[in-house]
């Protein structure tokens, strides 16, 4: 039947974000390709339910996070690893990122409350829109808009961003800031 | 669940009207949105491993549901 085959094919393509959506939630690399597993069989059950032409990507998302929350609630005493989330399978070349190791940043990252860094990847890394986050997340728009804001803040202080900071972003401005990226976080 | 709007990013005001974080320069926040992506586009870059592959060859394969259980 032709259209299982372009769902498996639409499937196969949402793969990659998912996997690196799991990892922000799980850190464990092979617990985000479990999760990711579970959310494909999911989907694929479910399918029927799936109007095709709409946002595949954030259907499956929210398939995969309600799986994860659905976990967590299961299992309460295997709580996700926030020194692992997103580190432990990411390799960096250091050139890339000026005299900020990278690794100051994933601390960073995994130091914030988990709606908030599950909201902030959503908006800055995945690519969503704030009201396809909040769809996502099963709340409100400016719940978000809050969460990404106080995200970005609680960064920005971590790694002393604003003011006198050491790293700040004169350390890698010059060379990755003129890329074209426009896009904010 | 499936009514996502498409295309539709923030505008540049409603990103700026957050009023319960202390607003970020721009240089800032442009820092921390590389440095995400960055760090998300390793694991995107990342081939999609085998046993996942497979399931999507067996649900592909077969329409019944049962297949698809019996992987998980």
């Amino acid at each position: 039947m032709s259209s299982s085959y372009d769902f498996r094919a639409e499937l196969l393509a949402v793969i990659p974000n998912l996997r690196a959506f799991a990892m922000s939630l799980v850190g464990a690399a092979d617990k985000a390709d479990d999760l990711v597993q579970e959310t494909l069989v999911r989907a694929w059950d479910k399918r029927s339910s799936f109007t095709p032409g709409t946002n595949l990507k954030g259907w499956l998302f929210t398939i995969l996070r309600n799986e994860f929350y659905s976990q967590m609630r299961k299992r309460k005493r295997e709580v996700p690893d926030p020194e692992g989330a997103m580190s432990e399978r990411l390799s960096i070349h250091p050139e890339q990122f000026g005299r900020m190791d990278m690794e100051d940043f994933k601390k960073a990252i995994n130091t914030l409350p988990e709606d908030q860094r599950e909201a902030l990847i959503l908006v800055g890394a995945s690519g969503f829109s704030y009201e396809e986050a909040a769809e996502i997340c099963q709340c409100a728009v400016g719940t978000i808009k809050s969460r990404v804001s106080r995200a970005r803040a609680q960064l920005a202080r971590t790694l002393h961003l604003e003011g006198d900071g050491e790293y700040g972003p004169d350390a890698v401005s010059v060379g990755v800031m003129n890329l074209g990226s426009t896009s904010i976080a | 669940m499936t009514n996502f709007n498409h295309n539709k990013k923030p505008a540049p005001d409603e990103v700026a009207r957050d009023g319960d974080a202390p607003r970020l320069s721009d240089d800032s926040q442009a820092f921390i949105g590389l440095k995400l992506r960055e760090l998300y586009d390793d694991v995107v870059a990342e081939p999609v491993p085998d046993r996942l592959l497979q399931l999507l060859n067996q649900l592909g394969d077969d329409d019944s549901k049962a297949t698809a259980k019996s992987v998980e």
